[in-house]
């Protein structure tokens, strides 16, 4: 019995629950309708006989009534940026009482991230709006009715995150008229990238000094705004130290750069006076702070220089070519060549050579000092160099030469 | 007062013969949502719109009658509007949800409430008749005037 009750009491639910999709799912009354009210009475007379009863009639005829929905099939499209011949489609259904036809408009949130390339509806792209609505004007689309509307578009590159939202707008032709709308909501898909210049293969050549500066070029390859993190490091030496980056104290700084932009980063840095020849790397990492698995490294070789000097002395016969090569004696005047030769990788300033010569020996005068100032007191010899400006360039060499008389 | 000849919808060859030879009841419709917004054409009516059904009874016989009721069967198409059965004279008012068989001041329904079946007021859409019964005699020559008020429905056949 109770088995019987519960099986009944689950039929009135169904039926209920059809009753209450069959209410949403109908249709209004459709236009032309004509609904009848026929009305009787019934009375009798003050002895209570009864008369055959009478009956009136009246007629309410149904008009049309405007009825659109529409309904955005592909509410988050997925694009790139940039795209081209995507879609979204809507449906425009008619929930009007009656035929009616269909006027299309649409609107775009964001200008410039999507454009609107063509309107497909049955087998035909239509290129513009009026091209669409002129054909939709002869198309009767029937109570309870619909149609399909394609939008194919464009998406712009750079818009990788950038928003906008596109409304389609349908307005019934007939009076009085009635409009709906639905929108897609689209967000291209923003992809990352960041590439840091140059790639070394610069021959940076400095001197031991603070206050060097490098600068990098950083672009964001993306497709969209991205935060780039900037991080300068010199690894495997203690030659270079960076001092600032793009003007921050420190190592690192952050810039914003749009979709293609580029930024020139400057860093400023130190070379410590470690010898001749020593090399370093100075490292710019652009590191994408949407995406920090995105990075791109730039780099700049350095090799530190220096000037090194050599000094010859050599002694000749006064003939000023043949090498002292055995003794010689009282009273004879020999010569003293001084050769300074420059073999580091950077010229040098403010040459001086001193000598003292042997007391054995006496100054008798300068033969050759082209390019030096000598000056000899006594035994003291002092000579700057003065040609080529005061600086001796790598590789150059320098000489000057004294007549001396054996004691 | 109002006449046939004023009714604001359409009127069918029938009715329109009516209005033209004496007869004991006369019923008109206004489309009383059409009127409030001042819509250029009322002789059509809208889905949704309310129309205001008047039944006029008119004693044409030589002496008074008594026992007058009236049955109105809600047509198709219409849902009737809750508490809007009146008269001009002492009337009572009942109605249908089983057109006709059976009436009731307040109509109920059986529904299941967590597993119960309970009595709920029935809804408009369920109405199918309203009667007016008349309390008292009605003069040679007088006249009563019952009225209800239905909308056009919103999906066919309620």
């Amino acid at each position: 019995m109770l088995r019987h009750v519960k099986w009944t009491l689950s039929l009135a639910l169904i039926a209920l629950a059809l009753f209450a999709v069959a209410t949403e799912a109908r249709a209004q009354t459709p236009e032309g309708t004509v609904i009848t009210n026929t009305a009787t009475a019934t009375y009798t007379d003050a002895n209570g006989n009864a008369y055959a009863p009478v009956s009136g009639s009246v007629s309410v005829t149904v008009g049309f009534k405007a009825g659109v929905t529409v309904t955005a099939n592909t509410p988050s499209p997925s694009a790139a940026s940039p795209s081209t011949a995507d879609t979204m489609t809507f449906t425009v259904a008619n929930v009007g009482n009656g035929t009616d036809s269909m006027t299309i408009s649409d609107g775009i949130s964001v200008a410039g991230v999507i454009t609107v390339t063509g309107y497909r509806y049955g087998a035909t792209t239509y290129a513009s709006l009026a091209a669409l609505n002129g054909a939709l004007a002869s198309v009767g689309i029937a109570q309870g009715g619909s149609i399909v509307i394609k939008v194919v578009f464009d998406v712009a590159s750079g818009k990788g995150g950038v928003t906008t939202v596109y409304t389609l707008t349908s307005t019934s032709r007939r009076s009085p008229a009635t409009s709906a709308n639905a929108s897609s909501t689209l967000t291209p898909i923003t992809v990352y990238g960041v590439a840091v210049t140059p790639d070394g293969g610069q021959n940076v050549q400095r001197l031991p000094g603070n206050g060097y500066s490098f600068t990098f070029a950083v672009q964001n390859n993306g497709n969209g705004n991205d935060n780039l993190d900037v991080i300068a490091t010199s690894p495997g030496s203690p030659v270079i130290t960076v001092v600032s980056v793009n003007g921050v104290a420190g190592d690192s700084a952050r810039i914003s750069l749009g979709a293609s932009a580029s930024q020139n980063i400057v860093v400023v840095y130190n070379v410590a006076n470690v010898a001749g020849g020593s090399t370093d790397t100075l490292t710019l990492l652009g590191r994408s702070v949407g995406q920090p698995a995105t990075t791109d490294p730039g780099f700049m070789d350095l090799t530190v220089i220096k000037p090194n000097l050599t000094l010859t002395k050599a002694a000749y016969l006064d003939d000023g070519v043949t090498p002292v090569a055995s003794g010689v004696a009282p009273g004879q005047v020999i010569r003293y060549r001084f050769t300074i030769t420059n073999g580091g990788a950077t010229s040098a300033s403010t040459v001086q050579v001193t000598d003292a010569l042997p007391a054995q020996v006496t100054y008798v005068s300068t033969s050759s000092s082209t390019g030096w100032t000598v000056v000899v007191v006594g035994q003291n010899v002092t000579a700057n160099y003065t040609g080529t400006g005061g600086v001796l360039a790598a590789s150059a060499s320098a000489t000057f030469e004294l007549r001396v008389s054996i004691n | 007062m109002l006449l046939p000849a004023v009714a604001l919808l359409a009127w069918t060859p029938r009715v329109a013969a009516q209005a033209r030879t004496p007869t004991s009841l006369v019923v008109t419709a206004q489309n009383v949502t059409a009127e409030t917004a001042g819509r250029a054409n009322q002789s059509v009516a809208q889905p949704g719109d309310e129309i205001r059904y008047r039944l006029v009874f008119t004693n044409v016989t030589a002496g008074p009658v008594k026992n007058i009721q009236f049955v109105d069967p809600i047509p198709s198409g219409m849902v009737y509007v809750l508490g809007s059965a009146t008269s001009d004279q002492r009337v009572r008012v009942e109605y249908s949800i089983d057109s006709g068989r059976t009436y009731a001041a307040r109509p109920t329904i059986s529904v299941v409430e967590s597993g119960n079946a309970v009595q709920k007021p029935a809804p408009p859409a369920r109405y199918t008749n309203v009667r007016w019964t008349v309390v008292g005699s009605l003069a040679r020559g007088a006249q009563v005037t019952v009225e209800f008020h239905a909308r056009v429905s919103e999906v066919p056949g309620q």
